[in-house]
């Protein structure tokens, strides 16, 4: 009696185990999503400022016609739809660096850079991007956690009967951590 | 900072120091004098009922209890006077010399010796995770460090419960805090709280201690990237993004540094776009010493206070305005 008992008890602590496990990696998936969505509310908030930006700085840098309409064209590829995550991020990357050469470019229109337009313009640009990368780093962190779960024992087990798999985190390609030459924005 | 201290300790209150130290020696005269007519006290219910009562031939109790009542009231009567005139001096000494010591800081800056935080202020950072029942701040320091207006004084909190019954009733007094606290403008609007603990779970227990630190709480467990900051501190938010929006990589390195400057627990927290900031140093910070005169040692330790606030305020960078709260 005692026997079956004792058995009844291990049987019982495994399904515990599995069950845990289980709802574990389902919650750590979850929480991925969810930082990636977080992310990408960010990334809508900054298409969206985009066309402001482009209409502020246009009366100014009529000339630099070429730098604008780059970033009109990837909003618009941005905004399209279809995109999987990592042509999602590789997008997001390019806009990054296009930004950052129009303000770099706007240094040189003493006009453009005290108007109160633009000084709006460029706070909530700055206050939009520390958020994007609030939610990469929360992007990250969250994928770590998954990823750890994903390959360590005993719950990597689980992982591969659910056909989970590692995920890769956010990182800033190199060519995007370099300086950026205004020059070669301009000239295409 | 220390010449620039030498030199108005030498010029405004070395001169302060002169015209109090008249009431100094009084307080500290008085003090003995107390503290002797208690031991005569003692001395005297010990030895003299018994000798009065065998001259005027009363009962020994009957005595006993006439001097009880009469050397209690002179017990009594001496401890308050002793107490107004130390009081008195203190509020001297923080209207002449500390009022100066935070001009010094900064003109513009204003110091209230009565006025402290508002509890709720207090309460509301959610730095501490004991409840309190009794609260008591004073010496207010308000101002601006560039754009950001900030207040900082000294609070003090405990917590008063009582155990057992009748005869065995006990009351038993726990300190929550003791020290400084600033409330400051943030530099960023956001909408939730972000609370930042001194660690000690990890700290002891390493792994082990992170699992407890997500039990039981309610805000989310929050887990920075910053290993050193993680081993000093704990936080917790209502949203892990806004919770990175607010502990950017420079912010925790900063928060590190003000720990590592001023040795002692310290803690944070970021509530309705203002930062709260603790350190708990117990004692009086800004009271005068009795038995002997305030000196320039005395006068820069004080300082120290007051230009740790500009310290904070520069440290977690918050006259960077260059987001959209301005």
């Amino acid at each position: 009696m005692s026997f079956i008992l004792a058995g009844v008890g291990v049987l019982f602590i495994i399904l515990v185990l599995i069950v845990s496990s289980y709802n574990g990696l389902i919650r750590k998936k979850n929480n991925v999503e969810n930082a990636f969505g977080g992310m990408d509310a960010q990334l809508k908030k900054r298409y969206d400022l985009i066309p402001n930006i482009v209409a502020a700085v246009k009366q100014y840098v009529a000339h630099e016609k070429s730098l604008l309409e780059n970033i009109t064209a990837l909003r618009s590829r941005a905004l399209g739809g279809n995109l999987n995550s990592d042509e999602k991020v590789a997008i997001d990357n390019e806009i990054s660096s296009s930004l950052r050469g129009i303000m770099v470019s706007v240094e040189n229109y003493p006009d453009l850079k005290s108007s109160e337009n633009f000084l709006n313009l460029q706070r909530t640009l700055n206050e939009i991007e520390s958020q994007i990368s609030a939610a990469r780093r929360s992007f990250n962190a969250a994928v770590t956690v998954l990823n750890n779960a994903v390959e360590s024992f005993p719950s990597n087990i689980f992982a591969g009967m659910m056909k989970l798999k590692r995920r890769e985190i956010f990182v800033i390609p190199e060519a995007e951590r370099q300086n950026v030459s205004v020059g070669k924005l301009f000239n295409g | 900072m220390a010449s620039e201290i030498l030199k108005v300790f030498q010029e405004q209150i070395e001169p302060a120091l002169v015209g109090i130290e008249q009431e100094r020696k009084k307080v500290a005269r008085f003090f003995l004098i107390t503290l002797l007519v208690y031991i005569g006290l003692f001395i005297g219910i010990l030895t003299l009922p018994d000798l009065i009562a065998n001259i005027l031939n009363v009962e020994f109790e009957n005595v006993l209890l006439v001097l009880v009542i009469l050397f209690g009231a002179l017990a009594v009567f001496m401890f308050i006077v002793s107490y107004i005139k130390r009081k008195k001096y203190i509020k001297e000494f923080k209207s002449k010399v500390v009022a100066k010591l935070v001009k010094a800081t900064d003109p513009h800056w204003n110091y209230d010796a009565e006025l402290g935080i508002d509890e709720n202020v207090y309460s509301n950072s959610g730095i501490f995770t004991t409840p309190h029942n009794r609260y008591h701040s004073e010496d207010r320091v308000a101002g601006k460090v560039g754009v950001v207006n900030f207040q900082c004084a000294e609070i003090k909190t405990f917590y008063v419960y009582y155990t057992g019954f009748g005869k065995n009733r006990r009351r038993h007094k726990v300190k929550v805090f003791d020290g400084l606290f600033l409330h400051a403008d943030f530099n960023k609007e956001f909408e939730g709280k972000v609370i930042v603990r001194p660690d000690t779970a990890e700290k002891f227990f390493g792994r082990l201690g992170e699992k407890f630190q997500k039990i039981g709480r309610g805000d989310t467990f929050v887990k920075m990237e910053d290993v050193d900051f993680e081993r000093e501190f704990v936080v917790y938010a209502s949203d892990q993004i806004e919770a990175r929006y607010i502990l950017t990589p420079a912010i925790m390195s900063a928060m590190l540094d003000i720990k590592q400057t001023f040795g002692s627990r310290v803690g944070f927290s970021f509530v309705d776009s203002q930062v709260n900031y603790a350190i708990s140093i117990p004692g009086n910070l800004f009271e005068p010493r009795i038995f002997r005169s305030h000196n320039f040692d005395d006068a820069k330790r004080m300082c120290r206070f007051f230009y740790s606030i500009i310290q904070v305020i520069n440290a977690l960078d918050l006259n960077t305005r260059i987001w959209t709260k301005k």
